[in-house]
């Protein structure tokens, strides 16, 4: 019941996912009592996408080169 | 006995001869090159001129470029973006000189260069011609455009693992790495080194096998960069050549080159994505990732405007209630001068329960009325 993202979720589907949402509240095809739920999921699809642009946290366990990661 | 002469009588009769024939008349030569020898700090070079008739040399000549002379390499190597070295077609205004004791060579004045553009771009021709030809499926011309399986590859939403061709310690690689790390937005990328020899003879080859071992890994990356410094590196003929472009437009994963040359575009350019400099392909890895986020916090926007536009709906509908609410309450009926019956404290809906000499409470703004109902008939009010 309790949505999470799949481990390894692509980008692109993760923004897929998202629109997908946007588009059911959009429609109103989200109850009033649905809503909390539905904004956090699209909180969560927008964190994995922050994560994954900016590398904060998500893959040390990745093989190859180092990360480049600019400096703030 | 015959009479002798001395060697250096010989050798002055011959430069008088070819002094008499040569002196002053300088002559426009069509030849190969060979055993090019710059001395670039004294500004001179040594060669010759040869001529091939098939596998034999029907000519040779030595040539030198003297220091006047030297600046005419370094222009050739400019506009033609070819090194000036052996194997090349040349035509080169020369002088003929003899002397006693280094003997004939060439002194070359000036290089023609149009000469060598014309017979650079037929090759280039003769090479694009041939990959349209012998690769149907990958290469096409259309409009005058080329167009590659490579090209049509699309790019992932967001770029973040690169396979990076270039030479070790070069601007390219300099520069490309500074203009990804710098971005300033905070994109993280993960860059895989591939470094080779990257121009020169047979760097094609070095380049292809590069390629090929990035191929042999493709999951592991989105795009591949191949990258050279820009400045004053004129050595383009790798990157024309049929092999390397080969290569390039039937590449599995999209190819970006950034191979720092202003006028030209070479053939791999053609085959791939071209930027003109290493900082103009980071660049774009950059601002395509800036695209994808953009179209992510557009999403949010959408999100966060539907539902407080869904929020503002229905405050006005509670507003609409609230209103009809007042409208129907009791204090608003009585503040407009209406009554109604109370019987053992209901209110009266049914006038039908209510019989003569049953004590009733009529209710009006603050004030309760008590009676006994007199008599009782059906009546219909004048509304007024």
């Amino acid at each position: 019941m309790s949505f999470s993202i799949q481990p390894g979720l692509s980008l692109t589907d993760a923004r897929n996912q998202l629109a997908a949402l946007v588009e059911k509240v959009e429609r109103n095809e989200v109850s009033l009592d649905q809503l909390p739920e539905a904004i956090r999921q699209a909180r969560m699809l927008l964190e994995y996408c922050d994560e994954k642009l900016r590398n904060i946290s998500v893959e040390a366990k990745d093989a190859g080169g180092p990360w480049l990661t600019p400096e703030k | 006995m015959p009479d002798k002469i001395k060697l250096s009588q010989l050798a002055d009769q011959i430069e008088q001869t070819l002094h008499n024939r040569f002196e002053g008349t300088a002559l426009w030569i069509i030849a190969q090159i060979a055993d090019v020898k710059k001395q670039v700090a004294q500004r001179r070079c040594y060669l010759k001129f040869i001529e091939k008739n098939g596998a034999e040399t029907a000519a040779e000549l030595r040539g030198v470029f003297w220091s006047r002379a030297y600046a005419q390499i370094e222009e050739f190597e400019k506009k033609t973006g070819q090194r000036f070295e052996d194997g090349l077609e040349v035509t080169c205004l020369v002088l003929v000189k003899f002397h006693g004791r280094w003997g004939l060579s060439l002194e070359v004045q000036e290089i023609e260069i149009a000469y060598t553009l014309g017979s650079l771009e037929l090759e280039r021709q003769q090479v694009l011609e041939r990959l349209v030809r012998e690769n149907p499926n990958d290469i096409r011309l259309r409009d005058g455009q080329y167009h590659t399986r490579n090209q049509s590859l699309p790019l992932p939403s967001v770029i973040r693992h690169i396979a990076l061709i270039t030479a070790p310690n070069s601007d390219g690689q300099r520069d490309f790495l500074r203009e990804l790390l710098q971005n300033k937005y905070g994109y993280a990328f993960r860059v895989e080194e591939f470094l080779t020899q990257i121009q020169g003879d047979g760097a094609e080859g070095l380049i292809g096998a590069k390629l090929n071992e990035i191929a042999s890994r493709k999951n592991e990356f989105d795009v591949v960069a191949i990258v050279r410094g820009g400045g004053s590196q004129t050595d383009f003929k790798p990157f024309d050549t049929y092999d390397l472009a080969q290569i390039v437009a039937s590449f599995p994963l999209p190819v970006l080159t950034g191979i720092g040359h202003d006028r030209n575009t070479s053939i791999t350019d053609l085959m791939a994505r071209q930027e003109k400099t290493p900082t103009k392909v980071a660049a774009r890895l950059v601002d395509h990732n800036f695209d994808f986020e953009q179209s992510v916090l557009l999403l949010r926007d959408r999100l966060a405007d539907s539902i407080s536009e869904r929020f503002r709906r229905i405050r006005e509908e509670l507003t609409g209630l609230r209103r009809i609410i007042r409208a129907a309450s009791p204090e608003t009926i009585l503040n407009r001068g209406f009554a109604w019956i109370e019987l053992n404290g209901k209110i009266i809906t049914d006038p039908s329960v209510l019989q003569p000499g049953m004590s009733i409470v009529t209710r009006l703004k603050n004030e309760a009325v008590h009676s006994t109902i007199d008599s009782k008939e059906n009546s219909t009010p004048d509304w007024p």
